[in-house]
């Protein structure tokens, strides 16, 4: 035992040594915790919520011991509200637990909304609604900041809304059951796994020169081989227990901090961050196993012989492209075959991408091999000479350094272009009828309501300018030319204007207006009331509130502006990842840049003899910074082309397979990502560069007999 | 070319290296006390001492790997200790040659790729540095070795290429630093001599740091040092 100590403590070198894979081995530990736990709160805040959303049949089943209920999103300054309109008899079968349902002409709130209710004058707000009877309690929110109403209504009422239903049941399970968007949480899972066990991955070889000399020397004076193994597997245990313990302890002192971040706008609730105490266990006993073998791996090997000799790498082989290849032929596969695979098409997907993600790594000193034996022969400089000729010998460790970096590439590369797909649907491609300052509000079906009425009650709000309407025969959409003129810029000449692709103007073909073929609007029933304002926040909110109390105007279908509809659009998939995909950025971006500092450290001081022998011999100090560089972009340049090709596949499989949406260029989202990893490799190299001349100038300090 | 029939440099050979006053701590130990020592153009030095003398911090020292605490080097017309650190390694690159213990070679390098390393250090494409490094290894026996990576190198063909890479930009001055320690004494002596002959023959001050008076023996002339101070050769002789 005494040996043990003296052998693992018994140099500042190696206490630091086994600091730093403590500390590494922590942060993996805890940002897999933390991950587990973001999953689970996500599922636990969207089960609590989900009643938001329930199942229901068609109304034509109705009876009166029924709850009819309709969805609605209703929107004020930007953010969004969540509105059921429900209509409950006091003997209903499917009931809301721990809420009454209000009754007509009342309504509860979230605590969000009612402070902002209290904090906003009634008429652009709180008339939406009618009277508060309550508060929506916590255990029915997705979270504190949510902002939610129930209003309560006649059956007749609610019936009349587009979107109502008869309630089935008010629970339809996380995400509504949608298995889309669990595919996108597990992809995002995984996304964040990859590069955080890559940390503890590269944590645990930290040193690992200075420790293999060191088993060397004990193989040379005459240590068994179990001793050396004894040594090993005491410092691997040992770093590796107190780094998955520090990583526990951190993880549920950072919970609350966690609970902070909003993620769609919204904070979690601390208590839904819950990991099980299995889980907890699974992580940290799987670190500990994995640092113990890959401790002994290496002991056996440099243990193997008493004699030193430098230890270069076998040449990768091509077999390390095979698991990426299996991962595109299943993508392919899926895609080709989609509606005839027996399993849920979730499994194939997350598979086809973990194969991807890991091929990528097992595949990198591949890559790197071949770029460097290249650039090998072209190397005329000392410090490219230097640095291909290191590459080459020993690709793995080359690798290594950059593996982070070229995981975090691909996935932020999955990311983008899979937001990509949510601006091609969501962006205008003509110009729409609604200015800018107007909201519209849709006419129930077969309502037939007077023009005039309706001009003459809204012109009672303050900042309403001007009142139009849009008429429909039940097959086309027509408007006065007079009204079009005064809405859009358009050189409209016509007395009527049929719109191809309603007030919004999404319709991809095609003008948006064009002269109508029907020579008088009179008895055409209104289909669109649109209230231009002085676009004033408060005039808006006041006509939007004007318009969702008035009889007739079908709430469900949403009151809004221009923007407010686009916004809207968007809450589909491609959104959903480009949510999941910023949060994934910023930790894969966190974990790239602590992988790369470590590894470049950790290589840095594994040479620490050849840097005390170039710097004994003159090397310029700038020279070193070039060696690092070369070290660094030559692994990366070799993959990282593919890793975005990879990335852009990835989505695009995703996309397609999942939905009906196509890719298109990503947007600045890419060029942000791509430019901040860039950014954190120069500052990576400087950073190495000035350690490595810290080691090579106390190296210089060092005695030498 | 034995000892015996050595050919010392000519008497009137003007001073290439010069210390004056040099006092180094390393920490709590005093390494260097005073140390003054002169070396003229042309002449091997073994400087000797037991373990733990100063010996090696005197060689770092005139060959401005460190600096001294107090005192002053001087290498033909440069002030060593006026220079900064950049300078210093210019200075090394460019005028100093180094040969040190078995082991000192760039593991993932090819021996000539070693030895045209400070030529590429210097600026020298690789192209035009092998050229060199090929004439160097042809000169010292190595013929036919150039590609091995040091990991397939004898002990004493090893250190014939750290030779070679010393020797490689016709520095002023080649310091050696134990050159024989892990040599058994057959390649020692093989090693020294090829070692002091190339040193004659191109006129290069040789600088040996050792304890081992059969490599000392080689030499010109020895500067003894004990406790961080050079004594004279007969107190080191009654010791």
């Amino acid at each position: 035992m005494g040996v043990l100590r003296l052998l693992i403590f018994g140099t500042r070198g190696n206490w630091v040594r086994l600091a730093g894979i403590v500390v590494g081995v922590a942060i993996g530990v805890l940002l897999a915790l933390l991950l587990v736990a973001g999953a689970n709160a996500l599922e636990t805040r969207d089960i609590r919520s989900s009643w938001l959303q329930p199942a229901v049949n068609d109304l034509s089943t109705a009876t009166t011991d029924d709850t009819i209920a309709a969805r609605s999103d209703d929107i004020f300054g930007g953010e969004r509200i969540d509105r059921l309109d429900i209509a409950a008899p006091a003997h209903a079968q499917a009931v809301l637990p721990g809420m009454e349902v209000p009754t007509p002409g009342t309504y509860k709130a979230s605590p969000a909304l009612t402070e902002l209710i209290k904090n906003t004058p009634s008429t652009q707000l709180q008339d939406r609604y009618g009277e508060q009877v309550g508060t929506i309690p916590e255990s029915l929110l997705a979270s504190p900041d949510s902002l939610v109403v129930v209003v309560g209504g006649t059956p007749e009422g609610v019936s009349a809304l587009l979107s109502a239903g008869v309630v089935d049941s008010f629970y339809a399970g996380a995400y509504g059951g949608n298995q889309n968007y669990q595919t996108i949480a597990l992809v995002g899972a995984l996304a964040v796994l990859i590069p955080a066990f890559l940390l503890v991955a590269v944590s645990t070889t930290l040193g690992s020169a200075a420790r293999a000399e060191r088993w060397q020397t004990l193989r040379t004076i005459g240590a068994p081989r179990k001793l050396v193994k004894r040594v090993a597997l005491a410092e691997a245990a040992g770093t590796a227990v107190l780094g998955a313990a520090l990583g526990v302890g951190g993880f549920f002192a950072l919970r609350p901090l966690l609970a902070l971040l909003p993620v769609a706008g919204e904070r979690l609730i601390a208590d839904d961050l819950a990991v099980s105490n299995t889980v907890v266990l699974v992580v940290a006993v799987a670190v500990v196993i994995g640092a113990v073998v890959a401790a002994l791996r290496s002991a056996r090997r440099t243990g193997s012989s008493a004699t030193s000799q430098a230890v270069f790498e076998a040449a990768p082989r091509f077999a390390r492209v095979i698991p990426l290849l299996a991962g595109l032929g299943l993508f392919f596969l899926v895609k080709t075959f989609a509606g005839q695979i027996p399993v849920p098409l979730v499994i194939p997907i997350v598979a086809s991408f973990a194969l991807i993600a890991m091929g990528l790594l097992i595949a990198g000193p591949y890559f790197t091999w071949l770029t460097g034996t290249w650039f090998a022969r072209l190397a005329q400089a000392g410090d490219a000479v230097i640095a291909s000729r290191r590459i080459v010998r020993t690709p793995r460790a080359g690798f290594r350094s950059v593996a982070g970096l070229v995981a975090a590439t691909f996935l932020i590369s999955v990311f983008a272009f899979s937001a990509s797909a949510s601006g091609s649907a969501g962006s205008y491609t003509s110009e729409p009828l609604l200015p800018e300052n107007a909201v519209a509000a849709n006419v129930k079906l077969d309502t037939d309501i007077a023009g005039a009425s309706v001009k003459e009650r809204l012109s009672r709000v303050s900042g309403i300018t001007s009142v139009h309407f849009t008429y429909t025969d039940g097959e086309g959409i027509y408007i006065a030319g007079d009204d079009a003129r005064m809405l859009t810029n358009h050189a409209f000449a016509g007395d009527i204007g049929e719109l191809t692709g309603g007030i919004y103007s999404l319709a991809p073909d095609g003008p948006a207006l064009h002269e109508a073929t029907i020579s008088t609007l009179d008895g055409l029933r209104i289909n669109d009331i649109i209230a231009q304002t002085d676009s004033r926040a408060p005039s808006i909110e006041e006509a939007r509130t004007a318009l969702l109390t008035f009889e007739g105007v079908d709430r469900s279908a949403g009151v809004w502006t221009r923007a407010e509809h686009v916004v809207d659009t968007d809450s589909d998939l491609a959104t959903q990842f480009a949510e999941i995909g910023r949060l994934a950025i910023v930790l894969v971006t966190f974990l790239t840049a602590a992988v790369l500092a470590i590894a470049t450290t950790a290589a840095l001081y594994d040479r620490k003899r050849t840097l005390s022998l170039l710097q004994l011999m003159g090397m310029p100090r700038n020279t070193l910074a070039r060696i690092i560089s070369w070290e660094t972009l030559v692994p990366l340049l070799s993959i990282l082309a593919p890793a975005v090709f990879l990335g852009w596949f990835t989505a695009y499989m995703l996309i397609t397979s999942l939905s009906s949406r196509s890719l298109s260029w990503p947007d600045s989202l890419l060029g942000i990502a791509l430019a901040a990893t860039g950014l954190m490799v120069v500052v990576s190299i400087l950073l190495a560069a000035r350690v490595g001349n810290t080691i090579m100038r106390s190296s210089e300090n060092n005695r030498r007999e | 070319m034995t000892q015996l029939e050595h050919i010392g440099p000519p008497r009137v050979a003007p001073a290439l290296i010069t210390a004056r006053g040099l006092e180094k701590h390393h920490g709590q130990t005093h390494a260097l006390r005073g140390v003054d020592v002169t070396i003229r153009q042309g002449e091997i030095v073994a400087v000797m001492g037991p373990s733990g003398s100063g010996k090696s911090t005197l060689l770092h020292c005139l060959a401005g790997v460190i600096t001294p605490d107090t005192g002053e080097v001087t290498i033909g017309d440069t002030r060593i200790s006026d220079l900064s650190e950049d300078q210093r390694s210019l200075f090394r690159l460019t005028r100093l040659g180094f040969v040190f213990q078995f082991g000192q070679l760039l593991p993932e390098l090819s021996a000539e790729d070693n030895v045209a390393l400070p030529l590429m250090l210097g600026g020298t494409r690789r192209a035009r540095a092998l050229v060199q490094a090929h004439s160097w290894l042809e000169r010292l026996g190595l013929a036919g070795m150039e590609r091995r990576l040091p990991s397939e190198l004898s002990g004493g063909q090893a250190q014939r290429v750290a030779l070679a890479r010393g020797l490689v930009n016709a520095p002023a001055v080649l310091f050696a630093d134990e050159p024989t320690g892990s040599l058994d004494s057959l390649t020692a002596e093989r090693v020294m001599e090829t070692l002091t002959d190339v040193a004659r023959s191109t006129r290069t001050t040789l600088v040996i740091v050792t304890h081992d008076a059969r490599v000392a023996a080689y030499s010109d002339r020895e500067i003894f040092i004990r406790d961080g101070s050079v004594t004279s050769p007969a107190l080191e002789s009654a010791v």
